[in-house]
């Protein structure tokens, strides 16, 4: 087994909640409370959830982009959280991130050249300007565009492409690990496919580490070696693609697997589809308990009372259900 | 004009039961109650000409629903907005073609007839829930007007009848939300309400564009399951416009699919999925990766969706197509009849015929 690249232990991260006349913190959204996980070197772990489920935040505090209210994250045994100004920005061209939206990631003022480029002047990566062009020249070319692009600003690209900058603008640095936050979402079936292909060869060329969030689970099935699926800030179930695809143990895993619309329209008939009631309950005001009890077909009284602990069912496949535990 | 006898024609009118309306259970005929012939949507710049819908015909038959799917820009929006006449002119202009429904042309009856039959015998169902509810009417109001425009309800009555239609889109405490500002409910509430207002008048043509794609995949699969439950109860035809195949193979009985302006392929569900003969539309099932198999690599259509004011000459699609030959660079190719129902426009196409016709079943 692979040793654990990007370590996270209890982490969280509370945004306050401000009213009246001073300001005063009135109340915390729990955007991420208490979760744990580990990446292994080379490996891509996906991270699954509906809107508001914190896998956004998770992967924006793991960088740093956020600070985090509590908890530890390590990437390869050094501190992430309490690292200095200096540590932190070695630590950087380590760790890079790819945005949803390739429309208002870029600056539109920016060149391709000095969009991709910046990273490496700034991180001394490169001795001058025409050393740049050359570095840029050939990582854009991995990604699939034209030396002559590198003039171009980013108007000038459909949004496949400006993903592919995206793309290039993070490996420039050499990271080793890279949060992909529902990179391939904005973009069309056809694109998509081309984006999800670039992103694993250039996973096998340059030995990168993924965190793939996102809220497809046909595209986090197809990319991923392991999964976590994340309900109201909570890690729900962890475990390898196979342990989540194909022996789900938590009902909210198991009602996100059935919701998605199937390919084969003979058997829309007989599918038999879990339909959850109701809609995602607030994180300022997370249901007591299990918080996906008030959804849960099969909630019983324990779990609207007792928050169920994270167990290891099987080997490497961690669930946080009273009823998976089979506690009832 | 209030109509007095449609009024009580009605059968989900003020008085009866929500069981009284789901006795006209479905029937699906092969009578198109909406045909699309030949219509041309284009776009006037400065930049050139923007053929969005270009030369496209389709039919919708009673009670039935059509898929229309496509990438951004093939014109699948343009071209059920243009059903209504939705399309802001300038710069769009019907540059020609008809839109035949119930034996009226819908691009050149006027605005007023045109104003009954918007959101009354047509209705349309919006991607934004969010932006297509006026913020500042409660959610009552907003679904009242068009039964007090189109079915000459009173005030009171169309806002009893608004909360049995959100109880029928199974929104809890409808006496309480009918009330709300659309602030206060959440993005799947919202899409119920826009639902319910689009069954207000009982429409014979329902037009949702990507109703589920602002969606969260648990709330998506509680709308489609309750439009499908409302598809067998109103018995009303339904043009479903999406990028998501997934929801496509769910939904529709007929697919069409379209690129770039034109409508490529067209044919029943089964077909689309498990005979599909356009190389688009072959390339397309194969790039997403499917739930219930694993494979390592991606099948990739190279290029991108071309810029439609410099659409590829001949068949639009031949750029970036592995069948390319040098007809398809000179001229769009004609319908080929695989089957009955599935037509397909491709150079490469011809002469194939009722190959995998194992699922043509009548």
């Amino acid at each position: 087994m692979a040793e654990a690249l990007i370590q996270v232990q209890h982490l969280k991260k509370y945004f306050p909640i401000k009213a009246g006349v001073f300001r005063k913190t009135v109340g915390h959204v729990k955007a991420v409370d208490d979760i744990s996980f580990s990446i292994r070197r080379g490996r891509t772990m996906g991270l699954v959830g509906e809107s508001g489920c914190g896998k956004s935040t998770t992967g924006r505090v793991l960088l740093r982009l956020l600070e985090a209210t509590e908890g530890t994250v390590t990437f390869d045994g050094q501190d992430v959280i309490g690292a200095n100004k200096r540590a932190m920005n070695s630590l950087r061209t380590k760790m890079q991130i790819i945005f949803q939206d390739p429309f208002s990631s870029l600056n539109p003022r920016l060149p391709v050249s000095e969009i991709v480029g910046e990273a490496m002047i700034q991180h001394k990566l490169v001795a001058n300007k025409a050393e740049m062009k050359d570095k840029v020249i050939e990582i854009i070319g991995k990604c699939g565009l034209f030396p002559e692009q590198a003039n171009r600003y980013p108007h000038q690209f459909s949004g496949g492409q400006r993903q592919r900058i995206c793309i290039a603008r993070a490996l420039a640095v050499n990271p080793e690990f890279v949060v992909c936050d529902e990179a391939v979402s904005a973009l069309d079936v056809s694109i998509q496919s081309q984006i999800i292909n670039l992103l694993k060869d250039m996973q096998d060329e340059m030995g990168l580490t993924y965190l793939f969030i996102s809220h497809d689970l046909s595209v986090v099935k197809f990319i991923s070696d392991d999964v976590g699926v994340m309900y109201l800030g909570q890690l729900v179930e962890t475990g390898s693609k196979d342990q989540i695809f194909d022996n789900p143990l938590h009902p909210y895993t198991e009602a996100l697997l059935s919701a998605a619309p199937s390919f084969d329209p003979t058997n829309r008939q007989n599918k038999k589809r879990i339909i959850l009631e109701g809609d995602i309950p607030s994180p300022a005001k997370p249901p007591s308990g299990c918080r996906f009890h008030t959804r849960c077909p099969y909630a019983k009284d324990m779990c609207k009372e007792i928050i169920p602990e994270s167990k290891e069912l099987e080997p490497g496949h961690f669930v946080m259900c009273h009823k998976a535990q089979s506690k009832f | 004009m209030h109509n007095q006898n449609r009024k009580e024609e009605k059968t989900w009118g003020a008085s009866g039961a929500v069981s009284t309306f789901h006795t006209t259970m479905s029937g699906k005929s092969n009578k198109p109650l909406l045909e699309v012939k030949n219509l041309k949507t284009y776009f006037h710049s400065d930049s050139g000409t923007v053929k969005a819908v270009d030369d496209v015909s389709f039919f919708v038959n009673e009670g039935e629903t059509l898929g229309i799917v496509g990438e951004s820009g093939c014109g699948k929006s343009i071209s059920s907005m243009s059903i209504l006449r939705l399309v802001e002119t300038p710069p769009g202009k019907y540059e020609g073609g008809e839109i035949l429904f119930e034996g009226q042309d819908m691009l050149t009856i006027s605005d007023d007839e045109m104003r009954k039959v918007r959101g009354n015998k047509i209705s349309f169902i919006f991607q934004e829930p969010m932006t297509s509810l006026n913020p500042i009417f409660k959610i009552g109001d907003q679904l009242s007007e068009t039964m007090i425009l189109h079915r000459g309800m009173s005030k009171k009555e169309a806002w009893e009848e608004s909360i049995r239609l959100l109880d029928l889109v199974r929104i809890p405490n409808p006496e309480r939300v009918v009330g709300e500002y659309p602030f206060a409910l959440s993005g799947g509430m919202r899409q119920r309400a826009m639902i319910a207002m689009s069954l207000a008048c009982e429409p014979k043509l329902l037009i949702a564009d990507e109703p589920t794609t602002a969606l969260d995949v648990t709330i998506q699969a509680q709308v489609l399951d309750l439009m499908n439950d409302l598809k067998k109860k109103i018995n009303a035809s339904i043009i479903f416009i999406t990028h998501d195949l997934g929801v496509i193979a769910e939904m529709s009985d007929r697919v069409m699919v379209m690129y770039a302006g034109k409508v490529v392929e067209t044919a029943s569900v089964q077909d689309i999925f498990l005979n599909p003969s356009h190389p688009y539309t072959i390339g397309l099932i194969n790039s997403k990766p499917d739930m219930s198999t694993s494979s390592d690599r991606l099948h990739v259509i190279p290029g991108g969706v071309p810029d439609l004011s410099q659409k590829p000459s001949g068949c639009p699609f031949h750029p970036r197509c592995d069948k390319v030959t040098d007809k398809c660079t000179k001229e769009f190719p004609p319908e080929t009849a695989i089957s009955d129902q599935h037509k397909v426009f491709c150079w490469a196409c011809q002469g194939k015929q009722e190959e995998g016709s194992k699922w043509q079943k009548h």
